[in-house]
Formats: C-alpha cells, structure tokens, sequence
C-alpha cells in the first residue's frame, strides 16, 4: 500500500465512523426522504465570534454544502446571523493553502511536509530561547493546549502569547481583580430576564447579533427591557436604544464613577450587599491586581470629585443621561446586565474600566441574581476556552495556574509528569513585546528571533504594524512561520507556510463568552496537504525529540504528547495517516481537563460534550452520574461551589469571599487630538466581516454586502475639509497613512471630530494608524482612539 | 439538477453585476481604490417649481408623476385574488426556483436584499415584509418566519451599499451549494405533497407559496389557511428524529 492508499483509505475509515456514529446517535432514523438523500448534519459550534452559536452542517459528497441554525442550541435557539449562515463558504475560498510553502529567493514556493518540519526543528534548535509561538483565541482547545505544553514543558522559555492579548486581555484583569478569578459570573440567560441591558461602547446589533436580536426579540414577545447605548459614536445598536449616550474617548472612566459617585450621594447604594460581600481597594503604583486596601470613607471621599458636572464636562453626556443612570443603578426592584466587548477592553485603562464597571454592580447590589450581571463578551470563538482557560498567555498555565507561582509549577510538573523545575518561573514576553523584540535587530535586545504564527493575522491585526510587524520583514536573522488556510498578509511575509485544516475539515473544541466548552467532529477532509494546527504542533515536538531535545520528553523518558489507543498502545500520531487513528482531541482534553479543578473552573468528560450543545462550567457529576452545569457562578441557589453564603467570591483575594470594588481615577487617553492631527480614530469591525476578513471576504455574499474598508466622518466635518461621501482622502497619524473611500451617514455616524474605520480589510490596514500604548497590567493595547488627520488626496 | 445549477449561478452572477452596476454605477478595477470623480454642478435653482399641497393631486411630479392618482390604492387594495385559477407549468416552477435560488448562498440561507436598505437606523422592513405586498409586478415577500426585528443581522444588501463608491470584484469561491429540495411525494397522484425542505424559519408558507408568491410556487388554492393540516413536514428534514422510546427512562 503506497502512502497515497494509504491516506485514501484512512480517510474512508474516518468517513464510515462519522456516518456510523450518526446512525448510532439516532437508532430510529429512517430512510431520508429525496430532498435530504445524501445530506448528512452534525453540530458545529460557528468558527466566527465569541457568541458561541450552534450551526447544523450539511455535508454532501465531502464538502459542506448548507449550514442551518441548531434549535436544539441554548445560545441561539436555532437562529443565526448573516456570518453564521455563511460560515459554510468560508472553507471554499479558491485560494486555498494547499502545500507547504519556503520562500527562496524572496518567492514562496512549494515544499514537502517533511522538509517543512525539519526547517520548523532547525530554527528551534538553532536559538531555543528566541523562538516563539504567537497564538490565537481561534485556536481549538486541544490546539492551544498542544502549543501550550510545547513551550512550557517542552521548551521551558515561556515564549507563547495570542493575538486574544489584543481583544479581552483587560477583561481578564478586571475579573482578576473583582473577583480573583477569571471569567464572567453571569450567563446569556441575564439577556433573557434583564429589565436594563447596559452596553458599555458595545455594538452588539452587529458583533453579537445573536445575543442582540435574544434581547430585541423580547419586545416582539410584548417584554419590556429598556436598552442604554454608551457609545462614542452612534451605530446600529443605537437605533433599537431607548437612550444613546455618546462619550468622549475615555470619558467611561468618568461616567462610571459618576454613577457610583450619585448612588452614594443619593443614598441608593445597596448598603448591605455591600457590608456582606465586598472590601475597597485603590490602586498602587506599580498597579497589581491585588492594589491596596482603602476604607468606604476613603473611596467616598475619592469619588466626591465626581460630580455630575463634572463628570458632564469630562464625559460630553449630559448631566439628566447621568442621573438616569444612577436611578437605574439605585433601583433595586430592576435587573440590570451591562455587556462590554472591545470598547472597554482595548483601553489603555481598560482594567480601571472593567473594574469600575464591576464596581458600579456591586455597589448597588445588581450582582447574582438572574439579570443582574456585569458581562463581557469576547470577539474570538474560544479565546474564553482556549487562552483564558488553557492559559496560552505568556505567564499562564492550564487551569488558571501561573509559572511565578512555585506551587503552582510543582503542580503542573506532577500533572505533566515532568522533572521538578523544568518549568520556568520567569514569564515570556506579552503579544506587544514578543513583537516589539522580533521586529528589533538582535544587537538592540530583539532577542525573538523565529515566531511561528497559528490561526491569527498579525500582520493586519497588531497595532502599529510599521513598528511591530513590518521592520521584522527585512531584518537578517529573523523568521516568520505562519499556519494557515488562505493567504493571509501574514502568510504573504512568511518565510515558511504550512496549510492549515480548518473548522470542521479536523475536530474541534471551543469556549465561548458564557464559560460554555463546545465540542465538534470532523466531516470533511481538508484540501490538498492542507493538515491540522494541533498535528503540526505534535509533529514538531517529535522532530524536536527525535533530535535529542531533552525537553520533549517527560521524567520517564515518554514523548510528551503520549496517545494511546484503546489497548493502551502508543499511536504515533506525529505520522499524518495515522493521526486520525485515535481521537487525539479527546486524549488531550482528558489530559487538560484534569487542570480545570484548581480553580473550580470543571470540565465534564469528553464525550459529555459530544452529547451536548456544551456546557457551562463549573461542570460538576451529580450523585446519579450525570453532569450538571452552572448558569450563575458564585450564586448559592445555583452554583455548586458558593456552600457559605447567597453569593461566595470563593476565591476572592482578600481571601474572605468578598469582591473588590475598586477605585480608579479618570485619566487621558495616551494620545489626543491636537493641532496636527485634530481628529479621533476609532476603530472596530462591522456586521458582514469578521476580523481581518481572511474568511468572511473570501465569502461572496458577505464580500457584495460590504466590499471595502471605508472612513466613516461627520457630515460637518467632511464639509469643512471640502470632502465628498466616496471621495478617497489620506488619513494619516504620526504612525502610518492609508488612502480610503470617505462613507458620510453610512453604518454608523460618528460626533463631529471623529473619524472610523473597520479592519476587516487587508488591503486597507488602518492598523498603520493605531498605536501600540497599552495598559500596564493587561498589556492590551488601544485601538479605539488616536490623533489622526483626514486630507483630500490632492492631483495624483 | 446540475443545469438547473447552472442557470441559478448565471441568473446569480447576472443579478449581482446588474445589482452591482445599479447601485455603484461605476466598473470595478481590482482591488485599488481608484480616482474620484468629481459630482457635477448642483441643479439650477429655477429647476424646482414650487407646488402647494392642494396642487399635488391636480399635477403629479417627480418620480412617481406616472403612476395613478389612487396608486397608493394599489398598496392597501383588497390585495390579489385569491380565486384566480393557478396553473403554472414546469418552465413556471424552474424560472421561480432559479430566481428564489440566485438570492441565497444554498437552499435554507437567508436571501439577501435585492434593494438599498437604510444601513444605520432600525429598518422599516416590516412596513412591507410583515404582510406583503405587490407593486406594479414586484413581490415584496411576506417574511418566512415569526416576526424578529433585527432583520439585517440575517439579511445583507446584494450590492455595495456605499453610494458612489467604486466596488472591488467579489472573490472566487468553489462552494456549490445545496440546490432547491424539487417537489414533495404524493403517496398517490392526486395526494397532497409533502414539504420537501426544512420547515424551520419557514413556517409562514404563503411567503413562496402564497398568493402573491412567484408564479411556479403559487398554491393552487391560497383560500385554505392551514396548510400543513394536508401537506406534512418531515421531521427528518427538520432534524427532529423522533426519540427512542426508552429515552424518556421508567415512569
């Protein structure tokens, strides 16, 4: 049998144990009627945003060719948005990575697999500690845990961070630091019971419209819920809203501690909510997510500065949208969630804002009750499951461990079964950095030499790309490896490129926003050599171990990534026609799983998420053997763990099941507009497109809905710079220009003195722009405002 | 069924460059973004005649100058009749499956919208789509499913909707969707069909197949209100498998 056959048949023996397993699901199936002949469905979580949605994916002849709603999914009820119903075409874009590819000569050109491993193991092996995995919270849980147990117990040097850095970084500090441990308390079904939903420079109406349309469609069904849009500029939220609050950039640190400021003032705060469950706290300088201890009389004292006319003149709303809102707060006979995405997290005082808006909730005792919840959502399908869980951050380990934590190594170490110390306690280098320093000559400290990049676009998608991306292409010494499907920007500058599987051409698992893991098969082959991230990673561990790096194996001598088949005997999976043999997701989910119980974050068994539309952890087995999951996390009557109290923060960091409600002051943004460069720059994505449109502009449907990236400006202000809608003008800022078509009252309609642009365009990249300040303890950097300037082009 | 596709994909590709063409109103050129033209000069002043309310009836202007005085009759009349005899023939059913298909990615998508739609307020799409509603020919279809309000999280415009903006080509893709479901069994002839797609999001049947559906989709007899008190949907179809009995467990 030559390998041809080989994978051939592999491949039908995987496709006759899908449609065995089908049939086994449903033992009263019956003959499919004509319409259907040939069709088979099977659940998939959406590959797009953090929602989490369930797709049935019909697959006909190898190739996905409809995609339906799941209506036997929580999260969406058998609804979808326009990217979910389209999701299907987003494997069949015709440019499809299908071989290995080397750039020789500055040209990309095809090579062998084996070549292309061997090329990945010299560069490790060439400088260990300068090389670095860039991940992604698209990355499947199995996938990140892979890469995660390469670069901590593997390689030791820590050197792995996510492009999820740049999208809810800051919301994990905030949990952090509100609770002691990460990830929201609340559930979707706060949307379902919320008299006030509150969106904190969210736009859900295009980035969540699923969550969105749950909340709307109650209206449809007679409910009342009355919906406050806090936005910098208005969108498509703003017109289902009953208020649109528009803020000056920053201005949300402000109305935050107004709200808090009039909820004491008034007297409306929730006193004994407060006295049960929460200590105050300010920050210290360095800032820690601990900070320092504050009495009630000194945080009154610090918020007394925040007068509503204070707060109107630093915030641009006006003083009646503030007392509404602190009436709302001080109403105890409401429900109020607040939902957040990007608007508060890529902030370069984004922890201050989560906190505070943590603090708003609990101060006025909106917390823990169904509807009462502070929520952030997440943009990346598992950057939930697979970053803040897995840990793929640059100082984190599984299971919410971190490596400067000498306990928390030694417990890893024995889970891992690895020497004492092989883990590093010294943290890698954050998404910024890790670029900053592989865009930097070695001799000035650029110390990363060799970043391989799976499932993310840095190249569209890091701020400042002239800084942190671009200088990287020309400096000797330095090279880039990318993973992907299409031919990304990133690809494009790649000095080695490996084709990647995608959404179901490989099983899968992914976390979404509300703590729900989701599990998925694969149904169709990938095209060409095209093979899965998770196998390329193993692949290399076993180039590596094959060469004698000592640290792919484990105290007994056994390869790290050990799989076994039923009999108990290994499988080498790092062999492609034989990777599907057993599930290796599976294995590796049993073995990551084991991780989840440190911080009461429990996840059920693998095949109890094959049965399900996922589930919401802490997942705990009941007397009888089931597996129930938890909606309200630190809630007596539902959370398993909160034994003591209604509500138990038990691992809070005062160590007393209290949260902290923290204080922090309102402060500049970094950059603001000035003479030079008068205008704001926000950025963001829209409806039709989902990140840096790799997938979704390759979808013809979403591509003719929204073709191009645009500027949206102020009627008056495009007037006073003599600019017509459709004109294409320069907009520059002290960073990087672009040339781009001006869209006047179109998607959305900034203030005067704002200007937006989405990023879902690659041969638009407003990233050029933005810059790369950060905030001190999340390190997410701030890509919803800058200076920048918008002039007419001028005779070309 | 591969012809029928193929005619579906040329109507698509030949809807879309139209739709395209309209709106933009200029030729695509590669991915740059290309020069500007210049609008021309705004319209003399004296273009406008200045008209009272009481006039508007008596002499008709603008865009609609053409239309009947009671054309807005047209839009609340008693609506079309349901007693007309329907008769449509093979060729009638291929043109509607085509149309309906070109509008959709595979049968079961969302179609997309064939007009420019206000791309920030909330739409007014249920003004037409709630009860449907036909204009000198054209359809605006009764909406499929139960009444939502956040149409355009589902359905998006055809064309670029960015007026006078230069539209970059759509991209190439090999996905070939799943094509129309045909016709339903009869378990005799004279038998009412079954429905032969998912009835999910597809509950409101007079949407296609109502009186004021594409002629090759119309019912025969659009009186009858229940339609699937006769015409059964397939709980396979609909991936509602009927559940073992033993999954309920002992009583």
């Amino acid at each position: 049998m030559d390998r041809r056959q080989f994978l051939k048949a592999t491949a039908m023996t995987a496709a006759a144990a899908a449609a065995a397993r089908l049939a086994q699901d449903d033992p009263y199936a019956i003959a499919q009627p004509r319409a259907a002949a040939g069709v088979t469905w099977d659940k998939a979580p959406c590959r797009f945003c953090g929602t989490g949605c369930h797709v049935q994916v019909g697959v006909k002849g190898g190739k996905v060719v409809a995609i339906a709603g799941d209506e036997k999914a929580d999260v969406n009820k058998g609804l979808l948005c326009v990217k979910g119903y389209h999701v299907g075409l987003a494997l069949y874009g015709k440019d499809r990575l299908t071989r290995p590819l080397l750039r020789k000569n500055g040209k990309l050109e095809p090579i062998s697999w084996e070549q292309a491993l061997d090329i990945v193991a010299d560069r490790v092996l060439a400088n260990p500690a300068g090389f670095a995995i860039y991940g992604s919270g698209q990355w499947t849980i199995p996938e990140g845990y892979a890469a995660q147990k390469l670069i901590k117990g593997g390689l030791a040097n820590n050197q792995i961070d996510p492009n999820a850095r740049l999208c809810m970084a800051s919301a994990v500090t905030g949990f952090l630091s509100t609770s002691g441990v990460d990830e929201p308390a609340g559930c979707y079904d706060d949307l379902d019971r919320a008299d006030v939903v509150i969106m904190w420079g969210n736009n859900p109406a295009e980035m969540h419209p699923i969550l969105f349309s749950r909340i709307v469609d109650r209206r449809s069904r007679g409910e009342k819920v009355e919906l406050i849009d806090l936005t910098t500029r208005r969108t498509r939220t703003s017109g289902f809203c009953d208020r649109t609050m528009i803020f000056k950039p920053h201005g949300d640190l402000a109305i935050a501690n107004g709200i808090a400021h009039l909820l004491l003032a008034r007297g409306t705060w929730d006193k004994e909510f407060v006295d049960r469950y929460c200590n105050f706290r300010k920050r210290t300088d360095p800032p820690t997510l601990d900070g320092q201890a504050m009495s009630f009389d000194e945080y009154k004292r610090e918020l007394a500065a925040y007068t509503p006319a204070r707060v109107a003149e630093l915030s641009g709303v006006a003083v009646a949208d503030l007392e509404h809102l602190a009436t709302l707060f001080g109403d105890r006979t409401l429900r109020i969630t607040s939902l957040w995405c990007m608007g508060m997290n890529q902030h370069t005082r984004g922890t201050a804002i989560n906190d505070l808006v943590h603090g708003v909730h609990l101060l006025s005792g909106h917390f823990g009750k169904p509807g009462d919840a502070p929520t952030s959502l997440t943009g990346q399908p598992s950057a939930c499951g697979t970053v803040r869980e897995v840990g793929t951050l640059a100082h984190g380990l599984p299971g919410g461990l971190v490596v400067a934590n000498a306990d928390h190594r030694a417990e890893v170490e024995k889970l891992w079964n690895l020497p004492p110390g092989r883990i590093n306690p010294k943290p890698g280098y954050h998404t910024v950095e890790m670029w900053r320093r592989f865009s930097t000559p070695k001799e000035q400290g650029g110390d990363i030499d060799t970043i391989w990049v799976q499932v993310t676009n840095p190249a569209r998608s890091l701020p400042n790309i002239n800084k942190l991306f671009n200088p990287s292409r020309s400096l000797p010494g330095k090279f880039l490896i990318v993973s992907d499907v299409y031919p990304t920007a990133t690809a494009m500058a790649a000095d080695l490129v490996l084709p990647s599987a995608m959404w179901v051409e490989k099983n899968g698992m992914f976390g979404n926003s509300e703590r729900r893991t989701q599990q998925w098969f694969k149904m169709v082959p990938p095209p060409g050599e095209a093979r899965d991230d998770c196998w390329q990673t193993i692949a290399v561990a076993r180039r590596l171990h094959d060469r004698g790096h000592p640290g792919m194996k484990d105290k007994d001598g056994r390869f790290l990534f050990h799989v076994v088949d039923k009999a108990g005997k290994p499988v080498p999976v790092w062999e492609w026609p034989r990777y599907y043999d057993v599930n290796v997701d599976e294995q590796l989910f049993e073995e990551y799983r084991r991780f989840s119980r440190k911080k009461h974050k429990d996840l059920a068994p693998y095949q109890e998420y094959v049965k399900a539309r996922g589930l919401r952890w802490p997942v705990v087995e009941q007397a009888d053997g089931t597996w129930r999951e938890t909606r309200f996390r630190f809630s007596r009557f539902d959370d398993p763990y909160a034994t003591k109290a209604d509500i138990q923060f038990y691992h809070s960091v005062t160590k007393d099941d209290r949260a902290l409600v923290w204080f922090h002051p309102w402060e500049a943004p970094p950059e603001v507009p000035d003479k030079d460069y008068p205008l704001w720059l926000c950025t963001g994505r829209v409806l039709e497109h989902w990140h840096t449109g790799t997938m979704t502009m390759r979808v013809p449907q979403l591509h003719r809905a929204m073709p191009q990236a645009y500027c949206e400006l102020h009627r008056e202000d495009a007037r006073a710079l003599g600019v017509h809608d459709g004109e294409v003008v320069v907009l520059e800022s002290r960073r990087g220009k672009l040339e781009l078509p001006v869209w006047i009252d179109g998607r959305g309609q900034p203030p005067r003195g704002t200007v937006f642009v989405p990023f879902f365009d690659e041969s638009l990249a407003i990233n050029l722009a933005t810059l790369d300040d950060h905030d001190p303890l999340s390190k997410q950097p701030d890509y919803k405002k800058c200076a920048v300037r918008v002039r007419r082009r001028g005779p070309t | 069924m591969k012809d029928g596709r193929g005619l579906q994909i040329g109507l698509a590709v030949a809807i879309a460059v139209a739709g395209v063409g309209l709106v933009s109103g200029v030729e695509s050129s590669g991915r740059e973004v290309a020069s500007y033209v210049e609008p021309g000069p705004p319209p003399p002043a004296s273009a406008g005649e200045a008209r009272g309310y009481r006039d508007l009836r008596a002499r008709p202007h603008g865009p609609n100058a053409a239309l009947p005085a009671d054309w807005w009759r047209l839009l609340r009349g008693g609506g079309p009749d349901l007693f007309a005899e329907v008769a449509p023939t093979a060729v009638d059913r291929a043109q509607a499956v085509a149309a309906r298909a070109a509008r959709r990615a595979y049968d079961g998508a969302p179609p997309v919208i064939p007009h420019a739609v206000d791309q920030l307020a909330v739409p007014a799409c249920l003004a037409c789509h709630d009860q449907g509603l036909v204009v000198g020919g054209k359809v605006a279809p009764v909406m499929s499913h139960v009444e939502r309000t956040s149409c355009l999280q589902c359905h998006v415009v055809a064309a670029d909707p960015r007026p006078r903006a230069e539209t970059p080509p759509p991209p190439e893709s090999t996905f070939v969707g799943l094509g129309a479901p045909g016709l339903g069994e009869r378990a005799w002839p004279g038998a009412p069909p079954t429905i032969p797609h998912a009835t999910w999001m597809r509950e409101r049947c007079e949407s296609c197949h109502g009186p004021m559906g594409a002629h090759g989709l119309k019912t025969t007899h659009p009186w009858r209100q229940s339609c699937v008190q006769c015409h059964a949907p397939s709980a396979v179809i609909d991936q509602r498998p009927p559940a073992p009995l033993g999954a309920w467990g002992a009583p």
